[in-house]
């Protein structure tokens, strides 16, 4: 979705089109949850954020302007939302403006929009992996396991975990390496 | 064996290795030597580190679901206080039933399979309402005034005020019910349930508040949930506890005792999702669990087949579909009788 793509879902919104609101819900939801975590580290706390935003988006949608892009908007809004949160709750951590505004430029730098294509490919070809491969690589990948705690999870060696991790990844780089861009 | 100074190109499985840290000494002195022989090693290394640091970002972003988040949000954007929304699977709204107390309107609907339906009532005095599912029904989405989705097991009550006010929303049930609260610090959501009282900290989590059964048990699914006894018998029990996701907090009615253990059933919340999960379960518990979650009729007829075990998912299945596939992987003999199924053996294939 380009700007100019957002502005014209935006005017549709305000007309209280709830099938183009979903749309920028769907489009933005995980990143804007995921900004949330980096400053939260609290999935759910961060979900609730992001969705009660979107409900007081659409119950003020006539009188909301967006000066900026919708993008920015939603980022900036979730920020905001919390940085109240924190405070309601008294969380007692570093909330520098230093690591609020990296945080806040990283997100908003990253081009997710060109990264749709590549994840809805990588879902496809994840999913095309044998059943124990694709288990193996997200134990690693997603949970965070060493290679160790997956043989023993799984009751297999570790050598199998090796032999699987490195076949989940040749598969994927055969797949995928359009989208590898290296500068 | 490997050289220590392989020129090799290393295998993939050394690479994932390497990237995911996991390398020894010699392997990794190994994918560095390669790399560092020629600028098309190093392309290649960091192609590779880009494909999982997009994966890693790809799976990190897969941790929000934006369907099931939309639907919620949807519910939310489409309530307005009091009004009840359509469910998903609902097929037919009806009204139905009047409460003794006149001049009320009682909105009923169907959800899911024929036959249930829901009352709602204000009494006279039009402070609270109330929800109340009969025998064999149950409300799969009610959504109270602060915006909170309530599901009601089949035989229960909630009671809760029109509006919330005084900073505390407060609600009472009997039976059972799931409760996905919205959160707002400003204004805890309290359940009165027996003689439990159950504080949320966090957002979702399942109330099983029987009155015929001696306990009252809370399942926390998110977020955070404190279990009081509101009813202290004896002060030297515990009077609070803290429960956090995957936990499971019971307070037997008497003597007013507070427990707290792990959930270890998987099905707890069966009878609003229709997700069941059997691992190497008796068949006589799969009939129990099948006849709690769909008000069905299912009997079995030998000790031989009590005893078979069952290991299977089965999300949102009708029940005649599982006893099909129990039908099928155990060879059995299946008859309906009007409500009524009987599972036996199949005299024609064992004998």
């Amino acid at each position: 979705m380009n700007r100019q793509e957002e502005q014209i879902l935006f005017e549709k919104i305000k007309t209280g089109d709830e099938k183009a609101f979903e749309a920028l819900f769907r489009h933005y939801y995980p990143h804007l949850c995921l900004y949330a975590t980096r400053i939260l580290k609290n999935d759910s706390a961060a979900e609730e954020i992001v969705q009660d935003l979107f409900v007081r988006l659409w119950e003020k949608r006539k009188k909301t302007e967006i000066e900026t892009s919708v993008k920015h908007y939603l980022f900036r809004a979730v920020k905001n939302q919390c940085l109240n949160y924190i405070k309601h709750n008294k969380i007692k951590k570093d909330y520098s403006q230093k690591f609020l505004a990296e945080t806040e430029s990283a997100a908003l730098n990253d081009n997710f929009e060109t990264h749709t294509e590549l994840f809805q490919k990588m879902e496809e070809s994840i999913a095309e992996l044998p059943e124990k491969r694709q288990e193996i690589f997200r134990l690693n990948r997603q949970e965070g396991l060493k290679y160790r705690e997956i043989a023993e999870k799984l009751n297999i060696s570790i050598k199998t975990v090796e032999t699987q991790m490195g076949l989940a990844m040749k598969t994927l780089r055969e797949k995928l390496r359009d989208f590898l861009v290296i500068f | 064996m490997k050289t220590k100074h392989s020129i090799e190109k290393p295998g993939w499985d050394l690479v994932a290795k390497y990237l995911a840290h996991e390398t020894s000494a010699a392997e990794q002195e190994a994918v560095e030597t390669w790399v560092a022989q020629s600028e098309q090693n190093r392309r290649e290394l960091q192609e590779a580190k880009i494909l999982l640091e997009k994966t890693d970002y790809f799976y990190k972003l897969k941790r929000f679901s934006s369907k099931s988040a939309w639907e919620k949000t949807q519910q939310r954007i489409r309530t307005e206080v009091g009004v009840i929304l359509p469910q998903e699977k609902q097929r037919k709204l009806f009204i139905s039933t009047f409460y003794k107390y006149a001049a009320i309107l009682v909105l009923a609907f169907l959800v899911g399979v024929a036959g249930y339906y829901f009352g709602i009532r204000n009494q006279q005095n039009g402070i609270y309402s109330e929800i109340i599912s009969a025998e064999k029904q149950v409300v799969n989405q009610y959504i109270l005034p602060d915006g909170t989705v309530v599901a009601l097991n089949s035989n229960s009550k909630l009671q809760f005020p029109k509006k919330f006010e005084d900073g505390v929303r407060e609600v009472t049930i009997s039976g059972e019910a799931f409760f996905d609260v919205v959160p707002d610090p400003g204004k805890p959501f309290i359940i009165n349930a027996g003689n439990a009282q159950v504080k949320v900290l966090g957002t979702s989590f399942n109330v099983n508040a029987y009155p015929e059964n001696e306990t009252v048990e809370v399942v926390v699914e998110t977020g955070k949930v404190q279990v009081v006894c509101s009813e202290k018998l004896n002060t030297q029990e515990t009077a609070e506890i803290l429960l956090n996701p995957g936990e499971k907090g019971i307070l037997l009615n008497s003597p007013g005792k507070l427990e707290k253990t792990k959930n270890t059933d998987a099905n707890y919340l069966a009878w609003k999702t229709h997700n069941l999960v059997f691992e190497n379960t008796p068949l006589n518990e799969v009939v129990w669990q099948l006849n709690k979650t769909y008000h069905s009729d299912i009997q079995i007829k030998g000790e031989y087949i009590e005893n078979l075990v069952l290991t299977a998912q089965f999300e949102k299945k009708p029940v005649d579909f599982i006893l099909n596939v129990i039908q099928l992987t155990f060879g059995l003999h299946l008859e309906q009788e009007n409500d009524m199924y009987i599972l036996s053996e199949n005299e024609t294939l064992n004998k």
